[in-house]
């Protein structure tokens, strides 16, 4: 379970987020919604530990975020998985290096099991035989699969997703959605994925939010956020440049 | 307003300062975390160590050594014409004249400047990509403390391998300053050899090899740290390489000043 609460974050003058609140349910997919640029991708940042809020606690599973020390922060930081807009793949270490460096650094494997098990995870997203391959030599779908892979090789308790589809064709996009949805239904993890792209929010959502000026303005079940009568949630869903949320 | 441009530079003076402080502070902390635990570290982080050690070491050997062959070849020549010329009868001080600079001033300086364009560049392009494109925002979603994974290799090889490189320069030099006297000044063989150590003692060598320790530290740290910093896409890239080798280059030459003045006092 994460627990988001009173969350704020600013970069120079511009206030990103205003105290965002979020329960995260385990084993649910929460989809948060929002702007380019409004903070969605900052809260996930702060959620996986790579940016400190300057006010405000993240709790997962009751323990406070950032709150450990040595083995026990690695730890912590081995139960998320987190999928980057650009895949962050490491440039100089081939596909299969990528996908097994946790484990290389954390476990005793022999070079044999982790071949196996990288070939498993990029079977798992549907890709195979490109183990020797670089990084530089992949396609931006393909290295998105590859960064899921690698994320997913520790068996994380939770997947972070940000910006899954981006940059990626309606077909490719799908693919990604059932990908989520297939890990899901395997690891049985807690998932957040942070889009603007509605397609993906109702395939992959078990419950949606928005995120809107720095704050959570609404929070629902699939169902429930796609009737939500509040004009807002209805201009973003429907994509009008008219309303009451401003273009950035 | 001048008052307040100059009180924004001054504040953003100290903050670089500190940051950098707290970056050498982090940086000393793995370090030491790293050689405490020997075997845990190389089963950890041996790789990007091994990696380095031949980016840093083996793969700059030539461009250090034709470098130091022409400096040392330049060097006899001067110094030939100018004894021949200006002092005639004392080109048997050919190997002190060649010597002495080499292995003070030369050997080491040379060898820091040649690694900062060389490695420091690249130090500084390698990491601040990695900071652009969130690759060490990956690495810290992968458990992996980015200076410990990043930093440490590349200070430890700067480190370890600079006495070495400076090693390899001098006797280089020193031989094309061999060469040139030899071969286009006459100048007997055995004599050139002779007369080098009657000059160059232990302390030249040693106080040489330190200093180039301390460079290999400076290039390390300051073009990591330039990384680090990096932000802004392709142009923060270039923009911190350009700033690695020149702080690096800088840092150099002026340390270079007062370490031979602390080792000519306490060595």
């Amino acid at each position: 379970m994460i627990t988001v609460r009173g969350i704020h974050k600013r970069f120079g003058d511009l206030q990103v987020l205003r105290g965002v609140d979020l329960d995260v349910r385990p084993g649910e997919t929460l989809v948060v919604l929002g702007q380019s640029g409004g903070g969605k991708s900052v809260l996930l940042k702060v959620i996986a530990g790579l940016l400190e809020p300057d006010a405000g606690l993240v709790h997962i599973d009751g323990k406070v975020r950032g709150g450990m020390r040595g083995e026990a922060a690695q730890r912590e930081a081995l139960k998320f998985a987190y999928l980057f807009q650009g895949a962050a793949l490491f440039d100089s270490l081939t596909v299969g290096e990528n996908v097994t460096f946790a484990l290389r650094r954390f476990t005793d494997k022999s070079a044999a099991e982790l071949y196996a098990i990288a070939e498993e995870r990029l079977n798992w997203v549907g890709l195979r035989g490109i183990q020797a391959k670089k990084p530089a030599e992949l396609s931006g779908g393909m290295r998105k699969r590859v960064g899921l892979a690698r994320a997913i090789a520790m068996d994380p308790a939770y997947i972070l997703y940000d910006e899954p589809t981006t940059g990626l064709d309606p077909i490719s996009s799908d693919a990604v959605a059932d990908l989520i949805l297939s890990l899901q239904a395997r690891l049985g993890c807690t998932s957040v994925v942070v889009t603007h792209d509605m397609p993906l929010a109702f395939k992959t959502g078990d419950r949606l939010c928005l995120l809107n000026q720095g704050r959570m303005h609404a929070v629902a079940d699939k169902e429930a956020f796609r009737t939500l009568d509040d004009p807002m949630v209805q201009q973003f869903i429907h994509g009008r440049a008219q309303g009451p949320i401003q273009f950035l | 307003m001048p008052v307040e441009r100059l009180k924004a530079r001054m504040t953003g003076f100290f903050e670089e300062a500190g940051r950098l402080f707290l970056f050498n502070m982090e940086l000393f902390r793995e370090t030491l975390g790293f050689v405490s635990r020997p075997r845990r570290s190389l089963k950890l982080d041996g790789q990007p160590l091994w990696a380095q050690l031949d980016q840093i070491g083996a793969l700059s050997v030539p461009v250090v050594l034709i470098t130091a062959l022409f400096t040392g070849m330049v060097l006899a020549l001067q110094a030939g014409l100018t004894l021949e010329i200006k002092l005639k009868g004392v080109t048997q001080f050919m190997g002190r004249t060649v010597a002495l600079p080499f292995i003070r001033e030369l050997g080491p300086v040379l060898t820091g400047l040649i690694v900062t364009g060389r490695i420091g560049s690249a130090i500084a392009a390698e990491i601040g990509t990695m900071a652009v494109t969130e690759q060490i925002d990956a690495l810290k979603t992968l458990a992996t403390p980015p200076l410990r994974y990043l930093g440490v290799p590349r200070l430890l090889a700067c480190v370890a391998m600079m006495p070495v490189l400076t090693a390899l320069a001098c006797v280089v030099g020193l031989l094309g300053g061999f060469i040139v006297a030899k071969l286009m000044l006459g100048i007997n063989g055995n004599v050139y050899w002779a007369d080098i150590p009657q000059m160059v003692t232990a302390r030249d060598l040693i106080s040489g090899l330190l200093k180039t320790v301390f460079f290999g530290g400076v290039i390390a740290v300051v073009s990591s740290y330039q990384g680090f910093q990096a932000q802004g896409g392709a142009e923060g890239v270039g923009r911190a390489t350009t700033r690695a080798v020149v702080w690096s280059s800088i840092i150099i030459l002026i340390s270079d000043y007062f370490l031979t003045a602390f080792f000519a006092l306490f060595l």
